[in-house]
């Protein structure tokens, strides 16, 4: 019986290897879930583009398995009570972009599922009135929100897989300080 | 001042709590308390569902839940807990309370943004959500 790919073993493998981790998921992958079979095609496609280095993926280990179980926990349309659809692959792919873009002075953001689109929102905060989040859905185009106090700020930006938008920058050195 | 069929008011007052059942663990940044704004959202169906909870304990909160906030089978939804929060706030975010009894105290949270361009008017319900959310408290379930 093929051993199914578990998510928990992705991200320990994760934090291991960058890069190589994704390999080896790939080569691994013969899972017998609809949801390892999810985390394993987005795997393949990631390593096949060749977009994210070893260390790249190092540094952004942590958030970055936090962002493949949060897909895998809402892979079913529905999943809020009421009419939100599925995280799409190329949602996770996208927000895996954006989360390896980060330069290495952002903090890992938190992450989120948008219930209205299945967006996946990225979020920097400090405390309840200072937050700045980026939601990454099908397009490149970003909605953008913050609030900073009583001042309250909205944006759409465009991501064009490598390069983070200044907007989004500005976004979260305003909310961080 | 008409009533409704769960006994309260038609008429929603300023500083009665809203309870929105949160089904994503994310909704909520737990080590700090700190509801996000996905939490109110609107859904595809431009409402944001809530029930008001005045004078309800968290566990009648949760009873509440498990009896009305079910999916079309009659099978309760896995919540995490609720946001709390306080009907002037989400009024003076310019989103309307409207009493929908449905099942008892529900109502939708109504009138947000609207743009030809749909990212844009992601962006503006994002910034009206995170208004709210900011003033709104965590209630976990277990």
């Amino acid at each position: 019986m093929p051993e199914p790919v578990s998510i928990i073993t992705f991200a320990g493998v994760a934090v291991l290897g960058g890069a190589g981790c994704l390999r080896e998921t790939q080569a691994r992958s013969s899972g017998v879930s609809d949801q390892a079979g999810f985390v394993a095609e987005t795997a393949r496609s990631l390593v096949a583009r060749n977009d994210l280095t070893a260390s790249i993926i190092g540094n952004r280990a942590e958030v970055m398995s936090e962002l493949y179980e949060l897909a895998g926990e809402h892979a079913q349309p529905g999943w809020d009570g009421a009419e939100a659809p599925a995280v799409s692959e190329a949602v996770l792919e996208r927000a895996a972009e954006l989360i390896a873009a980060l330069p290495s002075s952002v903090p890992n953001p938190e992450l989120a599922v948008d219930p209205d689109d299945a967006a996946i929102a990225l979020e920097w905060s400090n405390g309840p009135h200072r937050v700045f989040s980026v939601s990454v859905g099908e397009s490149q185009r970003m909605a953008c929100a913050g609030i900073d106090g009583t001042d309250v700020w909205h944006n759409v930006s465009r991501f064009d897989g490598a390069t983070v938008p200044p907007f989004v920058l500005h976004g979260i050195q305003k909310v961080l300080g | 001042m008409s009533q409704l069929p769960s006994g309260l008011s038609a008429e929603v007052d300023g500083g009665e709590p809203l309870a929105r059942y949160c089904t994503s663990s994310s909704w909520v940044a737990k080590s700090k308390g700190r509801v996000k704004y996905q939490a109110f959202m609107p859904a595809p169906d431009d409402d944001t569902s809530v029930y008001r909870s005045e004078g309800m304990s968290d566990g009648e909160l949760w009873a509440h839940a498990d009896r009305y906030f079910v999916n079309a089978e009659g099978e309760p939804y896995r919540i995490h807990g609720a946001a709390v929060v306080e009907a002037s706030c989400v009024s003076e975010a310019g989103i309307q309370i409207i009493p929908d009894e449905g099942p008892p105290r529900h109502a939708n949270l109504r009138g947000w943004p609207l743009d030809a361009d749909l990212e844009l008017q992601k962006s503006k319900r994002k910034a009206v959500a995170k208004r709210i959310a900011s003033e709104a408290k965590w209630h976990g379930k277990g």
